[in-house]
């Protein structure tokens, strides 16, 4: 009712900037033809076979699993551990340690990935398999103290304050009152953490090594040499378990709102 | 909370935060001082030489055109957006989100088979005979800022968005119903309203572009380097360390400085904002 032509044209517009070169992936990764090309020929899973049985490309898709597994893992506990103390005693020191823990978002992913490289594996000379999860523990730093901290902030206080003057003890307390209600904060965590080391280039492209390469890195080196449709077909794959991981995290918050608005008697 | 308990706390973050950024970065950057005397001459051959100050300039303007673009097509869609009702509007917000969790490489490979000489856009120039010869449109400044709109054109919408939700359909109303046309309620209201988003999602687009390592690696080739780019290729092609620090340090040097400025514009327009009230 109050909008110019003009802006619903810009707004769809946009909206098929966006979407069709993602339509486009998905589309061509299932045809025939070996190049990324239109008219479409005919269907085949031939790509998504060859994505298979490249072994480079396998190979690293499973060290790009497992290292932002563990990653975010120690990511969210750590996190977890940090935002207790920082919102417990608030001060100067907890708002410049604060600062300094999302700092890794700031500073251009390219550039901690050289100083990481020339500190940790030129002058200390530590394995690069360590590195990697040291530099991607850096990564997702910033994600697991955000958000955290602002879920622990929000929880009532005197949740806690009542199962102590309940007589319940004060780990026994965090574990059956606070932690409980971190839950949604710490699954959204561990996805973005997650999504975030495994997508990361700067950081692994430094730190790689014969063996240890990561899929993203992986992936544009296959580009360089060859330009078919396999990696259409590896971005369909990656995109159904991005589909999936954000349909896990909606359902997980939303699970939670339904139980909190339950306990509230609505 | 008693200091032991705090410190083992925050032990672990803290001691990699140390180990893993702040010693590397001072003592990867630190050297680019000193020759053998401190100086700033490394800086100065950086900026004298033409070769390194076109690469800055070029990520500069690069960056600035794609913050500009995002902020044109960003403005009117996420008003387009904000207007939905709220089961489409929230659909469309998940929907925009997706390519923001997908991978870059992924979104790069997309704009190769679209820009690329053998690509759909020379494809369907060919087919209808506007050109005999493919047209170079991938490895360009072009491709680059293509790419790095729709890298982080998500980022302008869903924060634009978020702030044209919170204007309210009455302030919009009351516009309307004084005489004035969509197109001055959009200008007149609508983009003033938007402004602190436009300020913070214009940040985050700047920032993102001239940090970007993948998108110019993909769509700009060796011959339209960014700063990432020349940063990598100076480390680990040709292990120049004191070029590499001196790159490092002015791309932490904008990523920062942009920030500052970003708070300085803010802090000024609450004042005045203020000063109304």
């Amino acid at each position: 009712m109050y909008k110019h032509r003009l802006v619903t044209i810009v707004a769809w517009l946009c909206f098929a900037f966006i979407f069709l070169p993602l339509i486009l992936i998905v589309v061509t990764s299932f045809n025939s033809a070996d190049s990324i090309s239109l008219p479409l020929e005919g269907f085949s899973l031939q790509w998504f076979v060859k994505v298979f049985r490249s072994r480079s490309l396998v190979q690293s898709l499973k060290n790009s699993l497992v290292l932002a597994l563990v990653s975010s893992t120690i990511g969210i506990v750590f996190g977890l551990l940090s935002s207790i103390a920082l919102v417990k005693r608030p001060g100067k020191i907890s708002t410049i340690l604060l600062s300094i823990f999302l700092s890794p978002s700031l500073i251009p992913g390219i550039v901690i990935g050289y100083v990481l490289f020339h500190f940790l594996v030129v002058s200390l000379q530590l394995p690069l398999n360590l590195a990697l999860i040291l530099g991607h523990l850096l990564v997702v730093m910033p994600y697991s103290v955000r958000i955290i901290c602002a879920s622990l902030k929000d929880i009532d206080e005197s949740l806690e304050e009542a199962a102590l003057t309940l007589g319940c003890p004060p780990s026994r307390a965090f574990m059956k009152v606070v932690l409980p209600n971190l839950r949604p904060a710490m699954i959204s965590a561990f996805m973005l953490s997650f999504i975030n080391s495994f997508n990361n280039i700067p950081v692994s492209m430094y730190l790689k090594g014969p063996g240890m390469n990561t899929l993203p890195y992986a992936m544009m080196n296959h580009i360089e040499y060859n330009y078919d449709p396999t990696v259409s077909a590896l971005s369909v794959m990656l995109m159904g378990l991005t589909l999936v991981l954000m349909i896990a995290m909606d359902w997980s918050m939303s699970a939670q709102r339904l139980k909190s608005k339950a306990a509230q008697g609505e | 909370m008693k200091t032991s308990r705090y410190v083992v706390l925050l032990g672990p973050f803290v001691i990699l935060a140390m180990v893993c950024l702040m010693i590397p970065l001072f003592i990867t950057i630190l050297p680019s001082f000193f020759t053998p005397g401190f100086s700033f001459s490394y800086y100065t051959d950086f900026f004298t030489d033409s070769f390194s100050r076109n690469i800055l300039i070029r990520s500069l303007r690069l960056s600035l055109i794609t913050t500009v673009i995002c902020i044109v097509i960003g403005l009117p869609a996420s008003y387009y957006i904000s207007l939905m009702k709220e089961n489409r509007r929230r659909i469309i917000l998940s929907l925009i989100l997706f390519p923001l969790l997908t991978n870059a490489v992924v979104r790069g490979f997309a704009w190769i088979s679209i820009l690329g000489k053998n690509g759909l856009i020379n494809q369907l120039l060919q087919c209808l005979g506007l050109v005999d010869e493919p047209v170079k449109l991938l490895y360009t400044d072009f491709a680059i800022v293509v790419g790095s709109v729709y890298l982080f054109l998500p980022v302008m919408l869903s924060t634009l968005t978020s702030v044209m939700e919170g204007i309210g359909e009455d302030v919009i109303e009351a516009a309307y119903s004084l005489g004035a046309p969509p197109v001055a309620t959009f200008f007149k209201v609508i983009v003033p309203l938007s402004f602190s988003g436009v300020l913070v999602a214009g940040v985050l687009v700047f920032a993102g572009t001239i940090s970007a390592y993948t998108t110019p690696t993909l769509l700009g080739g060796n011959q339209n380097m960014m700063l990432a780019t020349l940063l990598y290729q100076q480390s680990n092609t040709l292990s120049n360390w004191t070029n590499s620090a001196v790159i490092a340090f002015i791309m932490i040097l904008i990523s920062l400085g942009v920030m500052k400025i970003f708070n300085l514009i803010a802090a000024t327009v609450d004042k005045r904002a203020e000063g109304h009230v």
